[in-house]
């Protein structure tokens, strides 16, 4: 098939290129290539499927028109299509009253996560299972309290409200959760290297 | 501040920065002291780079049935991506064009061809030259070139009828054609320049009839 052509061994930026070019074919393409790791997304910080398809696709089309100024010196394609998407999840999320307490599809799946092929993926460099593998790894608080304030968007403060404990305490976990992964990853990419 | 006093406060403004919960006051003066250390911007880069890690862990979920195709649909080209502007087609080279294919019944001085912009949202990508005669003929010189190679002249008439007067290839910039009328000018209100994809890329302004 046609599209399927175009979308075999493009790379993520000859795909945000052709869309920059109004390529049909790439824009298809990168498309498919996201589509579920946005709408995945975006499901997992709002939590109904509903809000979650608005702000996949509002995702989507931004990737789309700012294709033509996306700047691969900044980061990667992925790093900028989930960034997108993750504040346009959180400020759906701010915009509802009812609050989700109990964040986390992530945290859950994180945590059952651990088996021999995420092993295996961590060390053929699947930048996912390395973060995967960093979250299982946290105490379930700073696990808790990382998914909160890096896909919700919660103040350290907020996290110390919805947790219980105090200002402090919630400062401790963010921290300390974030530095391990970032350990995770770093680590990670000196070994590939 | 002595960001540097307490490492266990500085990774915390650190963190907070990377997760955007600063408010504005501490924003402004950590970017001050990041503009002049560099160990603190190499660390907000790692924990920025983490905190973008974290979405990495959500799962990939195939999202409703018709999603895809409510996307694309909506990802076709628009008025700012339609043209590339190029090199402009001169009045003289496109009637020159017109006289060389003997159209025109001997109109050759550029004072006899009326004028008509073409524009898409208010920016110019060509012109319309009507030189009346028997047959009528326009000459249409694109001053871009759009995104799709081929575009299809509609001639708009007074009736308000649509006549196709062709798909013209534009894979050269700052094209020009000539097309004989089919009708007398008198009967012409505009002409629209239609992409591949059904979009006006181009139209002449106004409702009046050309001479």
């Amino acid at each position: 098939m046609a599209h399927d052509r175009a979308d075999q061994g493009a790379s993520d930026e000859a795909l945000v290129a052709g869309m920059a070019a109004a390529d049909r074919d790439a824009t298809v393409a990168f498309v498919r290539r996201y589509q579920r790791r946005v709408f995945g997304l975006a499901l997992t910080v709002v939590g109904d499927a509903a809000t979650a398809e608005d702000v996949a696709q509002e995702a989507l089309l931004r990737t789309w028109r700012h294709s033509a100024v996306y700047d691969a010196r900044r980061g990667t394609v992925e790093r900028w299509v989930l960034t997108i998407t993750k504040r346009l999840a959180i400020d759906a999320l701010r915009k509802r009253r009812d609050v989700p307490v109990d964040p986390l599809f992530v945290v859950e799946r994180a945590a059952v996560e651990t088996d021999a092929s995420l092993t295996e993926r961590v060390e053929s460099g699947d930048r996912r299972a390395m973060v995967v593998a960093a979250l299982a790894a946290l105490p379930v608080e700073q696990r808790r309290a990382l998914v909160l304030a890096s896909l919700h968007g919660r103040t350290a403060r907020e996290v110390g409200e919805i947790e219980g404990v105090p200002l402090g305490t919630a400062k401790t976990r963010i921290r300390s959760a974030l530095i391990k992964v970032r350990d995770a990853v770093h680590v990670s990419e000196e070994e590939t290297a | 501040m002595n960001y540097h006093a307490d490492d266990t406060v500085r990774l915390d403004l650190l963190a907070a920065e990377a997760l955007g919960t600063l408010d504005g006051r501490e924003r402004a003066a950590l970017g001050a002291h990041l503009g002049e250390c560099e160990a603190c911007r190499r660390d907000l880069a790692g924990l920025a780079e983490a905190v973008d890690a974290v979405s990495l862990a959500a799962p990939s979920v195939e999202p409703p049935v018709g999603f895809e195709s409510r996307v694309l649909r909506q990802m076709s080209p628009r008025v700012s991506r339609a043209w590339r502007p190029v090199a402009i087609a001169s009045l003289a080279a496109a009637l020159a064009l017109a006289i060389v294919l003997g159209l025109g019944g001997g109109a050759s001085a550029p004072a006899s061809a009326a004028e008509h912009p073409l524009t898409l949202a208010g920016a110019s990508v060509g012109t319309v030259y009507a030189v009346s005669g028997s047959p009528s003929v326009m000459v249409v010189a694109t001053s871009a070139r759009p995104t799709s190679a081929w575009v299809d002249c509609v001639l708009v008439k007074r009736s308000g009828a649509r006549t196709s007067l062709g798909w013209f290839s534009l894979a050269r910039a700052g094209s020009s054609w000539s097309v004989r009328l089919p009708v007398p000018l008198a009967d012409v209100t505009g002409v629209r320049l239609v992409d591949a994809w059904g979009h006006v890329v181009g139209s002449t302004a106004g409702t009046a009839v050309w001479r």
